[in-house]
């Protein structure tokens, strides 16, 4: 029986750093079973300089705060980079959280980390959509995780463009590193604004390696926080067996 | 990318979106995206409304960055602010940082109940009797006899997880206060609606606007996107050629 309200199973409340906030709530329709929603809040992040990153903590509890009195299940903080605004303590930063809005809260860094480990990923190589100079903010989370980075390669676009990255970058990507680093065990695609959604499972089958993208996995995550345990096809071995 | 026919950058005047999310893979064709940026509304006050559009022209601003195809501004209340008129203002206001084209959902509405040759309508609505007033004196000064007004007095914030069938009832006692209207009119792109116009259009015998609908309806007409839209009201059958 069809309940009341859309997200009659559970709603997902993201705190979405890009100020044009495209991609992210496309591919999460693609995948979450009917009766879940998403409730977002853009954060007008612009350009990740300093003073937007310093701001950002601030930015991301006002946020947070109007989804919680939206009645959101769980509050996700997006931005692996804000996430880590204040240092690598991003356990810390979910209890400050959660403490000042009353809602459990998790972050895009930490669903990423989790949906590391679940596959038992070692060794990553890294397509990113941004240019070459930024890989430093994915190599040290890594590091941090103890994860080791196999290779690491940009598509080369700036923030502005994420909404227009044509859909075969993350296989190009996906082949170029494996060349690079054919021992690899998964391949990671952080930032969840960039099309990816439908190159997980091809990526998998073409190398035999597990794929974790940011906006699978904070869906992933997201989902299963809320006791939302339907097994999902298409989009990687992640939705489809944890 | 997802949005390789069309790109809409749609700018939401309340802090969360949510209904629109939901609402818009329901009617978008294949190859339209949307693309959302929020301002700052939590409370239907008129300070808050103010302090919202004083963040307009960064908004548009950051979607034509993002090289979006239109870019539209949500609402009722943020241009009943400014009385009738003032989403041409607005659109003026839009046009100062953009060359891309710019619009707004009251502007939707409003051309998609003349579309519809619509005179006499009701309106049914989420929002108190202030909100309401306006926006009844906004439709009137458009040309359009409001027959009656219905409205649920939701703050804001609990317009989007409302149940889907309220906004059916809602519609249908707004017009049996007024049965020879001739068009029903909702407002808020947060209430959900999509699921309840074909069936309102077959139990009174009348068209159906709502603010996302048309919203949606105004931006296909100017990106000329002519693939029929069905199930969700006659105002998209206008799209046709």
């Amino acid at each position: 029986m069809e309940a009341d309200i859309y997200g009659y199973r559970t709603r997902i409340g993201y705190t979405s750093p890009p100020a044009a906030t495209e991609v992210f709530p496309y591919e999460f329709y693609m995948i979450v079973p009917k009766g879940v929603t998403l409730v977002v809040s853009t954060l007008a992040i612009v350009d990740m300089n300093k003073d937007e990153i310093d701001r950002s903590y601030e930015i991301s509890l006002r946020a947070a705060r109007e989804l919680a009195r939206s009645g959101v299940d769980l509050v996700v903080l997006g931005g692996l980079p804000i996430n880590r605004s204040r240092g690598s303590d991003v356990d810390g930063l979910i209890s400050e959280v959660e403490g000042n809005i009353k809602v459990p809260v998790t972050t895009s860094t930490s669903a990423q980390m989790e949906a590391m480990r679940k596959l038992g990923a070692k060794n990553i190589v890294v397509g990113h959509p941004f240019p070459d100079d930024q890989y430093g903010v994915f190599t040290t989370c890594l590091a941090d995780y103890n994860l080791k980075t196999a290779a690491i390669k940009g598509a080369g676009y700036p923030a502005d463009h994420l909404g227009r990255v044509p859909r075969s970058t993350a296989m190009s990507l996906a082949r170029e590193l494996m060349k690079q680093a054919p021992d690899a065990d998964t391949m990671w695609m952080p930032c969840p604004h960039w099309a990816v959604a439908e190159s997980i499972d091809p990526i998998e089958k073409e190398f035999g390696i597990n794929v974790v993208t940011a906006h699978q996995a904070i869906t992933w995550s997201a989902l299963r926080r809320c006791k939302v345990d339907d097994r999902i096809a298409g989009f990687g071995r992640l939705l489809r067996e944890f | 990318m997802y949005g390789w026919r069309a790109r809409i950058g749609f700018i939401c005047p309340s802090m969360t979106a949510e209904t629109p999310l939901q609402e818009f893979p329901m009617v978008a064709p294949e190859g339209v995206a949307l693309a959302l940026t929020c301002l700052s509304i939590q409370r239907l006050e008129r300070d808050n409304i103010g302090e919202s559009l004083a963040k307009l022209k960064d908004a548009t601003a950051e979607l034509a960055r993002a090289k979006v195809d239109v870019i539209v501004l949500g609402g009722s209340p943020t241009i009943t602010y400014g009385g009738y008129g003032f989403d041409k203002e607005i659109i003026r206001q839009m046009n100062e940082v953009t060359s891309i084209p710019c619009t707004t959902s009251q502007t939707g509405a409003v051309e998609a109940l003349r579309r519809l040759g619509a005179q006499k309508i009701v309106l049914a609505s989420p929002f108190a009797e202030d909100q309401n007033l306006l926006l009844k004196k906004f439709l009137e000064a458009s040309g359009f006899t409001v027959a009656a007004v219905k409205g649920l007095s939701l703050p804001v914030i609990d317009i989007g997880p409302m149940p889907a069938y309220t906004s059916y009832q809602l519609a249908k006692e707004a017009f049996h206060e007024a049965p020879d209207a001739d068009a029903i009119y909702m407002p808020c792109a947060q209430m959900p609606t999509f699921k309840n116009i074909a069936p309102l259009e077959a139990d009174l015998g009348v068209p159906v606007v709502t603010s996302f609908q048309a919203m949606l309806w105004h931006v296909f007409d100017m990106l000329d996107l002519r693939e029929p839209v069905t199930g969700h009201g006659r105002i998209f059958q206008t799209l046709q050629r």
